[in-house]
Parts: C-alpha cells; structure tokens; sequence
C-alpha cells in the first residue's frame, strides 16, 4: 500500500492542477466573453499612473453607501475606482460625474450570469490592473488593516511586496445593530455608528487543500440564519487587496484567487485585515423585496430568502454573548480576528 | 561646528526634500548621490531645482548602483570628492540614504559633536571573532570573487562559492589590512576621511573590493580601522537608528511611529515610510528646534508614546550613553533589564551556597534578592518571589512569553533596593537560554560561583590567560567594571580544569560585554560580601 502512495499521490497531485488549470482557463474565457456588456460611461483611467493603488466594485442602487464608501478609500490611499454599475437608477452616475478618480462602466447585463459580477471585474483587472495593487470588494464592504489609521495602503502594498506576498487575506466581519432592519443609515454617516456591533467569537476556519485557501465561516450570519443547519453559512474569507498579475483571475467571488499560490497568506507572521460588512441598515428592506424579484443573487438568492423572514419577524441579531461594539482596528487585533504580522509595532 | 552630509538617494520624493531640508538648515554642505540607475541621464528635474536655490547642495557624479555592489561605495566617494572640492575644513561627515531623518535637532548633534572631537563613529566589528553577519556568507564576503549578484540569481551566487571553495581560493587583503564590518551608516572625522580618500586614490582599491560582496559594509569600515591613529576613538557604532523585523528586512517607519523615533538614542533614523509625509515634517520640526523646546516635546511625545521608554536611553542622555570603544564592543544590541539601576544574578550549582547568601543578602538592608525567577517550577518562582508587581503574571507560560518583560517587571519593583536573583543553570532551562542575554546586560552583574559546570561540549582548551585581556570590559566608569579584574587576579592561582573551562565559556559569552562578572572561588560564595555592589 505504502509502495504506492507516493505515485499515487503525484497522480492526485497533477490532476488538482489540470483541474486549477482548467478553471484558469475557464475563468480567463468567461471574462473575456464578459467584459463586453460593459459600457464605459465615465473614463477617467487616462489618469491611472504606474503605482496607484485601484479599486474595482460592482454595484446596483448603492448610492446611499457612496459617499462614506469614497471617504473611507480615499483616506486609504485609493487613487482610482473603477465602478462596474449594473443598471443602478438612484443618481449613482450624476453624483460620481464630475469626479476624477472615478472611471464607470455601465451593463444591464444579467448579474448572475456574471457569476456575481466576477467576471466584469476579473475583465477590468485585466484590463487596468496589471502591477497595481487592487481594492476588490463590494459597496457595503470597508476595508480595515491593523494601523490602517496611520498607514496607506502604498504602505501596506510595498511592505507585503518586500515579502513577496502579492495579496493579503482578510476576513469579512458583518456588523450589524440591535435588528436586522434598525440600523436607520442617512449617506455620508459613519456605518460602525449606525451598526456597531459585530460577533467577536465563533469564526471557524478550514484550511481547503484545492485552493489552498482558509476558508472561515461564522459571524452573525451562521449564527442567525444557519444556526439550524439548513444550508452552508457563506464563506467570510477574501482576498480583498491583491496586486494584479497577468495570470490571476477570482473564482467563487473575490474568496479565492486562481492560480492557488496568492491565497495562502494566512501564515503566522502574515499581516491580515478585516472587511467590514455593512449589510444589515435599514434599507435591506427595500433591497430584499427587489432581490426577492429579481433572483439574481448566488444559490437562487437563497440568502434574502432567509433576510426576507428575518426582516418579517423582526429577528434580534445582538446577542449579550457574543455581540462586541467596534471600536477599531486595535480591538480586532486584541481579538485575533486580525493579525498584525511584521507590523506589530 | 562645521559639519557636511552625504546622501545617497535612488527616489526623489517628498522625504528627500524634508531631509536635505532639515541638513541644508544650519549653512551646511551636503553632497547628494542620485542613483543613475532610478534617472538615466541627468538627475531628476525637482532635485536640479532644489539645486539651484541652495548653494550649497552639491551633487555628486552619478553611478549606478546595484544593491550588495561596489557601485555603492563608489557612489560615496564620488560625494566626498565633492565636498573635497569645496576646499572647505569639515569636523565631522555623516553618510545618510535618501530614506533617512533626523530624529534629535541638529542642535543637539553639533552639541554632542563637540563634546566628542575626535571619535569616529562607524560600527566596526572583527568579524575574526563575531558572527556579524546573522544566517547568511560573512568571510566569504571578500574571501572569493564575486560576479554574481545574490539578489539576481541566488542559486549561481551560492554555487560560484561553493565552487571556489573546492579550488581552494582564499584573497587576501591588500596590504594586511584587518577586515572589519559595520553598518553602512556612518559619522567621520574630515581627516579621517581624507586619509581614506588619499589611500583609495594612491591603491586603486577597487581591484580588490570591486570583488567582494556588499563593500559597504566592509570598504569603510576596515579603512577607518586601518587608518586611525587611535582605535579607542573609533566608538563602533553610527548615529543612526535603525532596526531589522525578524524577516530581516529593514523596519520602516511611519506617521505612528514618531514618539519611538525621537525617543530612539541616535541622532537620524532610517527608513521612513515614503508616504509617511507627516512624520517627515514632524520630524523637519524636531531637526529645527533648540535643545530645551525639544526637551519639552520629548516629554510629550514621551506621554503620547503607547510604549514606556526606557528613560535611560533618551537623547538627553545621549551625550553619556555612547561611549564603549571599538576594543570592547559587542554587536548586539544591549538590553537593560533594570531602567532605575543595576542588579546581579548568583550563577551556581549549589543550592545550599546560593540560598545561604540569599539569605544573607535579604537580611542586609538595601538588597533584595529573590530566588530562581526563572526555574522550572512556577510554584517555586511564585514562593520565590517578594514583589508584589510581579503578582499579575499567572503562570510560567506567560513568564516565558516574556521573559525580559518578566524579569524587568520584577527588577524595576524594587525602589532603592539592589535585586537580584538565583539561577541554576543546571536546573532552571530558561534561565540558561537567558544567560547569554543577561551577561549582555550593562546593568548586571553576574557573579558566577565556581561550581557552576561548564558546557562539556566545548571545543579544545585555548590559552585562557591570553585571552583574558580581551573580555577586560569597557573602563570602569562606575567602578564595577573592574570586578573583571578581579576575576582575572583569582584565575591567576587557580589553575583547575572546571575553572579554565569557565574563563572559556566567559570569553566566548562575554567578549566585550559591558555586564561586570565576579567569580567567586572555593569557600567565598557563603562568606562573599555583596558590599563589593553599589545599588
């Protein structure tokens, strides 16, 4: 039997890297195919210089979140985004007009058959992206890394390029006020003030061999949603920061990256960072009952389904045990749940 | 105080102007070096301005530079040619990169300075005797030609070395010299220099350094070395701070950084983070002050600071805190595990000898001696231990977590006392992983019972009394130092096997420790009076 593991083991080996293979070239053919809904409405990528640091969302009718969205990426150090809107019809497009630093691509296309938009932004990446470090994440998501007060994100990139990391892990951590619906969000306020609460224990991670990722689940959406076992709890690991290859492209919506090698970041002396989710505001009603419509979203939108009964009997989502108000970057490396890495001083 | 700089730079950003800036502000020369490689051509057009509009900003002709190359050191000679040309009499020189700022005002440096005419300031160790080098080729540095670069192709680097090393290949330096290593960063005496200069010139030694590997830790500091008339002048280290994370990787600093980089005990600091644009002017504010305005701020700053800093080590102290000379450096940093004094640690075997002068120390007034703070048992150091900070540390886990962070607790509790503590070094395993930290310490000493038993494993007896100059310590200043003499006196009539093998185990921990060591022979520990300390 031992005799012939290790042939065996080889076999296994090469096939898992046929199939990464075969998803590289899937993924590559799918946002190629992709990219052509998208309709650039605002080009300002004329202003892109070598070095700056991007950032690429997808979104439709987010315009409440904008403007704190820009405020928060801008004081990092963003100097580009790149929006792909999908059909948003809230002034999203008046209000980012006249700015330079916002490049907009336009699509009715549908969202699922972009695989969550993946594919749109795997396309833009490509297009724009190649040696810039890169911003990846939805409207409703924040990006916070230990120091992210006192240090850009060139900073963050160039201290990660001098250790040969090419993207940095992160954890998406759902904040959330006393109901699912309380959080009365105005645009422009700060969202930890509207929802400060977060889950600061039941995070569980698994280390996924195919694509050498963490993959972490927990957080108060498996606690509430999928506490009953109904279901997988959608995955809280990303890849939210990666400087752009000409090889790399997302698989399963900005989680993994595909070749394998950028997603093991995750080691002992490895910088990570949080994204902070803004999900849970008041206007999740409105949203629930368009996605309920809609069906565009992952599983069928299966998740809104369970939003959907959580907003019509008024689930609490704060639980004494768990529930932590967000103070800051500081907080969640005291937690664990960020871990400074080489900048621990 | 006439001083001039020489920066070499390979980015034109915002921290370079801060930086020449902060030196051009007192009427001083700087030479530049921007590295041809990062602006073929001509130097870029913002540094050309900033040129123009101070006359005393020179730029040196460009090379360009390859990391771990001669072209570094050929860069730094072209600037100094250039302040030679001026025809202007420095004092002092000082090597800085483009990444560099100064943490003290400048004031405070031409203070300090003047205070110390005549010392060179350059890290200059023998690497004869010390492994400078952490994990990595330290002799083979210049001992085999190099043409490959590591950083390009590791593997070639590794097996050009390997290969010369099979034919047997051994260089030579030019005319004897000694080699040394240190740092790159350095301050110079203007005659120094120009000696060097004249050598380099009248030797061509670029044939011979050309061809070794990373020649700026090498070229100036076996030259200073070679050419100074008194080596007690060379101070063996730079004035500028700079750190390492545990990649090896140089630390950056930024905007958060500030308190801990002028409370840092140098005058410049290296590398501030590019981006990091308000540190630099924070710190261009903190090179303009005076003395007494940069006094208050420390204090500020010394508030601020989420870190306590070692009093100690605070630039008004500065003027006092250098000072070993190259013949008795170490080359790592030291550490104080008491801010507020000195303490001493009783080295031995023999429980029922260290215990009894345990005893006889707690029953004097003024010294408190605590028992095995690192032993094995936690119950034992708990028992062990009479300070009442020290009862927030709950298990041995979280002593070994911090060790230092431990044992400073526990040392700096006791006010107007002298501590001190008990260690086995057959027994206690963290204790014995400590040793060659706390004889590292300058404010320790260690007082070694002769019944503590050597490593077995040590290489073949050495001539132990001629080594015994060699780990004489720095000049007693406070008078401990000279309990080294002591030792050495002791060893004179006692020629047994177990103590010459602890002089070899002492030459090779304490080579130019600043910590004091007593030996204390046969019959002395139980009747040895610790009125030989001053607390």
């Amino acid at each position: 039997m031992t005799r012939h593991s290790k042939p065996r083991e080889q076999a296994r080996s090469l096939k898992t890297k046929l199939g990464v293979l075969k998803h590289l070239a899937m993924f590559a053919f799918a946002a190629a195919r992709r990219v052509r809904d998208l309709e650039c409405v605002q080009d300002n990528t004329a202003a892109i210089a070598p070095g700056d640091v991007l950032l690429f969302s997808t979104l439709r009718n987010e315009q409440l979140r904008i403007p704190y969205f820009l405020e928060h990426y801008r004081a990092l150090g963003v100097d580009h985004f790149c929006f792909v809107d999908n059909g948003s019809s809230d002034g999203f497009r008046e209000y980012v007009s006249g700015m330079p630093d916002v490049s907009v691509w336009y699509t009715e296309a549908s969202y699922k058959e972009a695989a969550s938009g993946m594919h749109w932004l795997n396309g833009l990446l490509h297009r724009y992206a190649h040696g810039h470090w890169c911003v990846v994440c939805d409207p409703d998501e924040l990006l916070v890394y230990p120091h992210y007060t006192s240090r850009s994100l060139d900073e963050l990139g160039a201290m990660l390029a001098g250790r040969r990391r090419s993207s940095m892990f992160t954890l998406m951590l759902d904040l959330y006020s006393d109901y699912i619906d309380s959080g009365e969000y105005r645009s422009g306020d700060v969202p930890w003030e509207v929802c400060p609460w977060f889950d600061a224990h039941g995070y569980r991670g698994t280390d996924k061999s195919y694509w050498h990722n963490l993959h972490v689940k927990g957080g108060v959406r498996a606690r509430q949603f999928y506490g009953s076992g109904d279901g997988e709890p959608p995955a809280l690991n990303k890849l939210s920061f990666v400087r752009w290859k000409p090889h790399y492209y997302f698989v399963s919506s900005m989680h993994n990256l595909a070749p394998r090698r950028p997603n093991k970041v995750y080691e002992d002396d490895d910088i990570t960072g949080c994204v902070l989710h803004f999900k849970f505001i008041s206007a999740i009603v409105d949203k629930v009952r368009e996605e309920m419509h809609r069906k565009q979203h992952y599983n069928n939108s299966a998740e809104y389904r369970k939003y959907a009964s959580a907003v019509s009997s008024r689930e609490r989502l704060y639980d004494a045990d768990v529930s932590q108000r967000y103070s800051g970057w500081e907080q969640l490396v005291e937690l664990r749940l960020m871990n400074p890495g080489p900048w621990w001083k | 105080m006439n001083k001039a700089y020489v920066v070499i730079a390979h980015q034109c950003n915002s921290g370079l102007f801060a930086l020449l800036g902060s030196l051009l502000r007192d009427g001083s020369h700087v030479a530049v070096h921007f590295d041809r490689a990062a602006s073929p051509g001509a130097p870029p057009r913002a540094l050309l301005e900033f040129a123009d509009r101070h006359p005393k900003l020179l730029l040196a002709d460009p090379v360009a530079v390859v990391w771990g190359e001669w072209s570094i050191v050929q860069a730094t000679l072209n600037a100094l040619q250039c302040l030679r040309e001026t025809g202007e009499a420095f004092d002092y020189v000082t090597l800085l990169s483009g990444a560099c700022m100064p943490t003290k005002p400048i004031a405070l440096l031409d203070q300090f300075l003047a205070d110390n005419r005549g010392s060179e300031f350059i890290e200059c160790v023998d690497p004869g005797y010390n492994l400078w080098v952490k994990g990595g080729y330290q002799q083979e540095r210049w001992r085999y030609y190099h043409f490959v670069n590591w950083r390009k192709s590791p593997h070639l680097f590794d097996l050009a070395i390997r290969a010369q090393h099979a034919l047997g290949i051994k260089r030579q330096m030019p005319d004897g010299l000694a080699p040394r290593m240190g740092s790159q960063w350095w301050t110079l005496s203007w005659p120094t220099l120009c000696r060097i200069l004249d050598y380099h010139e009248e030797r061509r030694l670029e044939k011979f350094f050309g061809r070794t590997w990373v020649p700026d830790e090498l070229f100036f500091q076996t030259l200073v070395y070679a050419l100074v008339d008194d080596r007690d002048a060379i101070r063996g280290h730079g004035l500028t701070h700079y750190d390492f994370d545990p990649m090896g990787m140089p630390r950056v600093y930024y905007d958060d950084n500030f308190a801990q980089l002028i409370c840092s005990a140098r005058f410049f600091g290296r590398k501030i983070s590019p981006w990091a644009t308000s540190l630099q002017s924070s710190l261009a504010a903190v090179a303009a002050m005076d003395v007494p305005a940069f006094i208050s701020r420390l204090d500020d700053a010394h508030g601020a600071a989420p870190i306590p800093f070692p009093r100690d080590d605070l630039a008004l102290k500065t003027l006092q805190f250098f000072g070993t000379p190259v013949s008795a450096r170490r080359s790592r940093p030291r550490c104080r595990l008491r801010r507020n004094g000195r303490y001493f640690v009783v080295v031995s075997c023999d429980e029922g000898r260290s215990r009894a002068l345990q005893r006889r120390c707690n029953a004097l007034p003024g010294y408190a001696c605590h028992g095995h703070l690192l032993g094995n048992s936690w119950q034992s150091v708990v028992d062990d231990i009479n300070a009442p900070a020290v009862s927030r540390v709950l298990s041995l886990a979280q002593r070994d977590a911090d060790r230092r962070g431990f044992l400073r607790q526990v040392l700096s509790s006791s006010e107007g006392e002298l501590p001190g503590f008990l260690l086995n070094p057959e027994r206690d395993t963290a204790g014995r992983e400590m040793l060659r930290e706390l004889s590292r310490d300058p404010a320790c000493t260690l007082i070694l019972d002769q019944h503590w038993r050597a490593d077995p494993t040590l290489p073949a007896p050495a001539d132990v009394l001629s080594l015994l100059p060699d780990c004489a310590g720095p000049p007693a200043k406070d008078g401990s130092a000279s309990l080294v003499e002591y030792a050495r006196q002791a060893t004179l009539h006692d020629t047994s096997a177990d103590r010459l093998r602890l002089l070899r185990w002492l030459h090779a921990q304490l080579v130019g420790s600043a910590c004091a060591t007593v030996l204390v022979g046969e019959g002395e520990l139980e009747n040895w009076s610790p009125g030989l300390l001053t607390p």
